[in-house]
């Protein structure tokens, strides 16, 4: 059984409000204490404002899909060539994220702890927040996968069109930022396919390939328009994608010339298992710290594996989804011999955590609302040295 | 009330506006791209320049546009430099940072670098050491900045209808044989724009 406290619909806009603004004052709170490029920004900024203007992916590498180049020149259009120009995209979507992690949790486990206790712990887990004061591309992919899966649910559970369309938009906007999207859509697509294919539903399998394939496809080639104004052709774009795939592929330690800052972000293995912090850019005296929270990321595994189990042995949809949709974005990151920092596991997030207060609501009963409150308890203590600049070092 | 054929077709108007969608975007991008068609120099010209970087200023006054290079040298300098401090930076080439420009500027938009025959299996051993780039068989293929960038022997340079625009690096031409490198220099079908980096070595093209 799960607590529920539903809000009355007509104070429901104005909670998530809140929400959306609570979040946003934790991230935007001296995020522009550092008035120089933090981390990648020396790339994004300047590619950003190449790829609008000129159609040309450099100075970064160029592999990665440019949707997030289209959203950065925005906040610099709107704000300025500033601090604010270059974050104010982030802050904005990892407050959305906040609101669009409850919206799911509470469409899957109604209004209660598990919703109210995810979207906390997203709101100030350390990780999270650092990202959204930063340019880090993890932080828009990881909005839009949430919003891809809460319209998955929906669609799956009222057999709604329109939610698979939206569902489908998601998918494109996130694949299009970043290719971590991928994964999950096609562990959706074979899983749900073959389940109507079984049935012999034909025009579902139709409607999934179409709303799930097609139209993510469609937007991830459309974030690519400054790219053909160059001049480049389909075939091109194909071989772009082959050539940038290949490259992303294979990377190795070596493959990143900023590889010393990155190799004490841990790899996908000790990410959930063990300590880690860094601390950069001090210039001015503040640094900016990328850290996990390890008091609490340490039973996120764990918290994982047991809402998969009940939602197998239970036969629950929610609770498989949210859990499939971890496995297959974390498994990739296992098996991949590319390596991946700690910031990347802010796309986790958002599934870990609902994990978590489920299971704490699960196994703890009456007790969840006591190591819930341990857990924001530590994180806003981290919070404060990230809200300083203060390094943290474990 | 619609009977049931018309609610059968009325579910599949969906699916069919996506695969429209779909259809209109690829027609869509085809047409932005032949919007933006590659510039050429009229006839054909040996340019010679005393440093890379004035290569760059070569292409801009010559108003090309999108064009498939063919380099001749042992390193490309991808050189990113001022680029990073800033996207308004002057236009200023450096001789590590002329491609990198002549990218940006859309003044190159493909780049072969050739590599001589004797050098070819010390290139495909490092390769194999580090394949972080796409081998077809003949060329091995990479990206940077959106850009493909195709490392080749001049015999697997495709054969194109279209002029390309050679860079030459004196230096270097003896690994390629001086003879070879000027009749391709020389042949007015192949290319419109020659541009020899004179070094040490000094040839007559």
């Amino acid at each position: 059984m799960h607590s529920s406290a539903k809000i009355p619909d007509k104070y429901r806009p104005i909670f998530l409000a809140v929400l959306f603004l609570v979040a946003f004052a934790f991230r935007f709170y001296n995020f522009n204490q550092k008035q120089t490029y933090v981390f990648d920004e020396m790339y994004h900024v300047p590619t950003a404002v190449n790829y609008v203007e000129k159609g040309f992916l450099g100075p970064e590498e160029g592999y990665h899909p440019p949707l997030r180049h289209l959203l950065m020149y925005a906040g610099i259009r709107t704000f300025g060539n500033n601090p604010y120009g270059w974050r104010l995209r982030n802050i904005a979507l990892g407050s959305a994220t906040v609101v669009a992690l409850f919206l799911l949790a509470e469409s899957i486990f109604g209004a209660g702890l598990v919703a109210y206790g995810s979207a906390a712990l997203l709101l100030l887990d350390p990780l999270h927040i650092a990202t959204s004061r930063g340019s880090f591309d993890e932080i828009q992919s990881g909005f839009f996968l949430v919003c891809a899966v809460y319209f998955v649910f929906k669609a799956l559970s009222s057999d709604r069109e329109r939610d698979l369309v939206f569902a489908g938009v998601f998918f494109g906007l996130s694949a299009a930022t970043k290719w971590y999207a991928f994964f999950p859509l096609f562990c959706l697509l074979v899983s749900v396919g073959a389940r109507q294919l079984r049935r012999h539903r034909w025009k579902d399998v139709l409607k999934l390939l179409s709303y799930l394939l097609v139209l993510p496809a469609t937007i991830y080639l459309l974030a690519y328009i400054p790219w053909f104004l160059r001049g480049n052709s389909i075939p091109a774009w194909v071989r772009l994608q082959r050539d940038a795939f290949w490259s992303v592929s294979r990377m190795r330690n070596d493959s990143f010339t900023n590889i010393e800052l990155l190799r004490p972000l841990g790899n996908p293995l000790t990410w959930f298992l063990r300590p880690i912090s860094v601390a950069v850019d001090s210039r001015g005296g503040s640094f900016f710290t990328l850290m996990n929270n390890f008091p609490v990321w340490i039973f996120l595994l764990p918290a994982v594996f047991y809402l998969l189990y009940t939602g197998i042995k239970e036969s629950r949809l929610g609770s498989s989804l949210v859990a499939a949709t971890f496995l297959s974005l974390y498994i990739p990151f296992l098996l991949s011999s590319r390596p991946s920092f700690l910031y990347s596991a802010v796309i986790l997030l958002p599934f870990c955590f609902i994990a978590l207060a489920f299971a704490a609501e699960e196994i703890l009963g009456k007790y969840a609302y006591l190591f819930l409150a341990g857990a924001l308890s530590i994180s806003l203590f981290l919070y404060t040295f990230i809200a300083r600049g203060a390094a943290v070092t474990f | 009330m619609k009977n049931g054929l018309e609610r059968e077709a009325a579910s599949l108007y969906g699916p069919l506006a996506v695969l429209g969608f779909f259809v209109a975007s690829l027609v869509f991008v085809s047409a932005l791209s032949a919007m933006s068609p590659e510039r050429y120099a009229p006839g054909h010209k040996v340019y010679t320049v005393k440093k890379r970087a004035s290569a760059y200023g070569l292409l801009r006054k010559l108003h090309v546009k999108g064009r498939t290079m063919i380099y001749f040298g042992r390193l490309l300098p991808l050189g990113r430099g001022t680029a990073l401090r800033s996207p308004k930076a002057s236009r200023t080439s450096k001789n590590k940072d002329f491609i990198y420009l002549s990218l940006l500027d859309n003044l190159v938009g493909r780049i072969y670098r050739v590599v001589p025959d004797g050098r070819w299996s010390k290139v495909m051993a490092n390769f194999a050491g580090n394949q972080s780039a796409f081998y077809d068989g003949k060329r091995i293929n990479t990206a940077s900045f959106g850009t493909p960038i195709i490392v080749t022997r001049l015999r697997d340079v495709p054969v194109r209808s279209q002029k390309a625009v050679i860079f030459i690096e004196s230096n270097d031409v003896k690994d390629y044989g001086f003879e070879r490198i000027r009749e391709i220099a020389g042949q007015r079908r192949f290319s419109d724009i020659v541009i020899v980096r004179t070094g040490k070595a000094s040839y007559a093209f």
